[in-house]
């Protein structure tokens, strides 16, 4: 099993995003959690919708690749996802995001 | 969080309101389809089928949240009387204009807040995101055979 290691310095705020902010973001959320648990990652993640998404002042944005061209710029890493309850895609687009913007390292 | 009594199972949301290999002609059709069995059964008002339309008409295909799965829903002030979930698949796909089309199984969704609806959400996106449980849903000739096909894969909490 890869191991991570956190460089954050802080836990890591994470909005995820849907239309209304409260079906699809919030399944987006339970599987986030997850997957930054496995990953090692303090983090609190909070389910919203765009408009609330774009201010939030966040370190990650994950949404449905639909809203990934309207939210890009609104956090430092913003992530797509095709399918919302695929903890794979999630898991292997969090951590590869997370290592390029400099706040996951892969240690073992 | 999500022990909370008022807080409702999967099984209790949907309430046995499923329609299996319905004809839909494009995805408002199927929308339209899963909002009244929920309207049917006065877990939201009639005006919260159109609302569950329009929404997915003004957001975009954004209620497809997996391959061939769609999850459409309006807001609570639209007419959401309680928390309910219905379940309709269709016998030819129809497109949202999403990456995940073509949709076959659309799971109408009603929420009265923003919280009561948390163990039903968790209920059901831990059953779509096992293996074959979407092709398995899409491919059952009955009401019976998906209720009991639900049961056998949604695993209690204990």
């Amino acid at each position: 099993m890869v191991k991570y290691a956190y460089k954050l310095g802080r836990p890591l705020k994470v909005v995820t995003v849907c239309g209304v902010g409260q079906g699809s973001s919030l399944i987006m959320k339970m599987f986030v959690d997850d997957v930054l648990k496995e990953l090692g990652v303090p983090a609190k993640v909070e389910p919203t919708e765009i408009i609330t998404a774009k201010a939030a002042g966040a370190d990650a944005i994950v949404c449905s690749i639909l809203h990934e061209p309207e939210l890009r710029g609104s956090a430092r890493v913003v992530i797509g996802l095709k399918s919302l309850v695929d903890k794979k895609e999630m898991k292997e687009k969090i951590s590869k995001a997370l290592i390029d913007a400099g706040w996951l390292e892969q240690v073992a | 969080m999500l022990s909370e009594s008022l807080e409702i199972d999967l099984e209790k949301a949907l309430g046995g309101r499923v329609l299996v290999g319905a004809l839909a002609e494009n995805w408002e059709e199927a929308v339209r389809l899963a909002g009244k069995l929920l309207a049917a059964d006065g877990i939201v008002e009639d005006r919260y089928v159109e609302a569950m339309v329009q929404v997915t008409r003004e957001l975009g295909p954004y209620a497809v949240i997996a391959p061939g799965v769609a999850l459409p829903h309006a807001r609570p002030e639209d007419g959401a009387k309680e928390v309910g979930l219905s379940i309709v698949t269709l016998r030819e796909g129809v497109n949202f204009g999403s990456p995940n089309d073509p949709v076959y199984i659309v799971i109408g969704f009603s929420a009265k807040d923003r919280k009561s609806h948390l163990r039903v959400l968790q209920e059901l996106a831990d059953l779509l995101s096992r293996e074959g449980v979407v092709e398995a849903l899409r491919s059952v000739k009955s009401r019976e055979e998906l209720l009991s096909l639900l049961r056998s894969r949604l695993q209690r909490s204990t």
